[in-house]
């Protein structure tokens, strides 16, 4: 099968090794792959309704609204949230000019406060029942507030990736930026400012996974670990090119294996000369709250889960049965 | 003499709780994980 069932299978299996230590986001449009108005019959809206439901089944802690997560109306939004889904946006507002969701969702860990932040994209304008303000005027308004009462603040923006990056070149608040930019793929996390920026490519074929060790400074690469890795990858040339210069048999067929190997390793002795100067002018305990990420694909390799399996196959039932009437 | 004394020590206990870092962002820090996903786009089994 794949997709969320398999998504299931392996949010189970990381609860289970992290004791249950995770938090659960999304950043945007899970329900939807478009934008338009799909009425309450329509496959598209109970396959979303279906997706909703497993997404609190799931258990997620905070799910941004993205501009196509709006397609099915507002009272199906509202619906889902009633029955346990944790929207979140702080720019969808009502016609009366009430907010439709609440604007962040906190999570405690030990005595460590995490604030999520939700913001939808621009939607299609004739939609009637809500408006979608600007987010950065927005995040300007709330942000420095939410700082003071939180340790971490997570942005969940379902805008574009530049939008995205910035509204954390305007804010200096913002920790950690999972973005929902339906044109790029799965994003290694990257940099901006101080604020770390990444997200999983588009029709849920990725769980992301990102291990943080959080101590209150900004999310890096740790320099101690990352000079074992070069160091580990030094002495793995070394040793090639030590087997290919002592073996005499078929020489010359190796001379451009030994080029490129001899440029690696170059390569290599700069990154960890960098490295070690970084470490020696900045120090390296814990001056950075230390990541590690993964992208785990939700292909079809068998491994489901028989409650998330059952549930697809009571709406792919019904949606054929639909057909034949 | 003994209760200034007692007193002085006393108020230097408080001073060291008051400024002692009882947060989260201590020496040892704070570990989780953090599953994301977007753009799950309406597909409850993506191909390909």
């Amino acid at each position: 099968m794949g997709g969320l069932s398999e998504k299931a299978n392996s949010l189970k299996k990381i609860w289970r090794n992290t004791g249950g230590r995770v938090v659960v986001v999304d950043a945007g449009n899970p329900l939807f792959r478009k934008k338009g108005h799909y009425p309450p019959e329509s496959d598209e809206f109970i396959t979303a309704a279906t997706i909703a439901e497993i997404y609190t089944l799931l258990n997620h802690d905070a799910v941004a609204v993205g501009a196509n997560d709006l397609s099915g109306g507002l009272d199906l939004l509202r619906e889902t949230e009633n029955q346990g889904l944790p929207w979140v946006s702080a720019n969808l507002y009502d016609n009366n000019g009430k907010p439709v969701f609440p604007p962040y969702i906190s999570k405690t860990f030990d005595n460590l406060s995490i604030a999520f932040v939700g913001i939808t994209g621009p939607s299609h304008s004739d939609s009637g029942d809500f408006i979608i303000k600007d987010g950065g005027e927005v995040l300007a308004d709330l942000l420095p507030a939410l700082d003071k009462v939180s340790d971490l603040i997570i942005l969940l923006s379902a805008m574009p990736l530049e939008d995205t990056v910035g509204f954390i070149e305007q804010s200096p608040h913002i920790d950690l930026a999972i973005a929902a930019d339906d044109t790029k793929g799965n994003i290694i996390p990257f940099l901006s400012g101080t604020t770390l920026v990444t997200q999983t490519g588009n029709r849920g074929r990725y769980q992301g996974v990102l291990s943080v060790h959080w101590n209150g400074s900004p999310l890096g690469i740790g320099t101690s670990k990352e000079l074992l890795t070069l160091r580990k990858r030094f002495k793995t040339i070394n040793l090639r090119l030590n087997r290919l210069k002592t073996n005499p048999s078929d020489a010359n067929s190796k001379i451009e294996q030994i080029a490129q190997l001899e440029e690696q390793k170059l390569e290599l002795i700069g990154q960890i000369a960098n490295l070690e100067k970084a470490q020696e002018s900045w120090g390296d305990r814990n001056n950075v709250s230390i990541y590690e990420h993964r992208f785990v694909p939700l292909a079809d390799t068998g491994r489901t889960d028989p409650q998330i399996d059952f549930i697809i196959k009571d709406t792919k039932k019904r949606l054929a049965a639909k057909r034949t009437q | 003499m003994r209760h200034k004394l007692c007193l002085l020590f006393t108020l230097l206990l408080g001073l060291c709780a008051f400024h002692w870092p009882v947060s989260a962002d201590a020496d040892d820090g704070v570990k989780f994980t953090l599953l994301f996903s977007a753009n799950v786009n309406g597909e409850l089994e993506p191909c390909g």
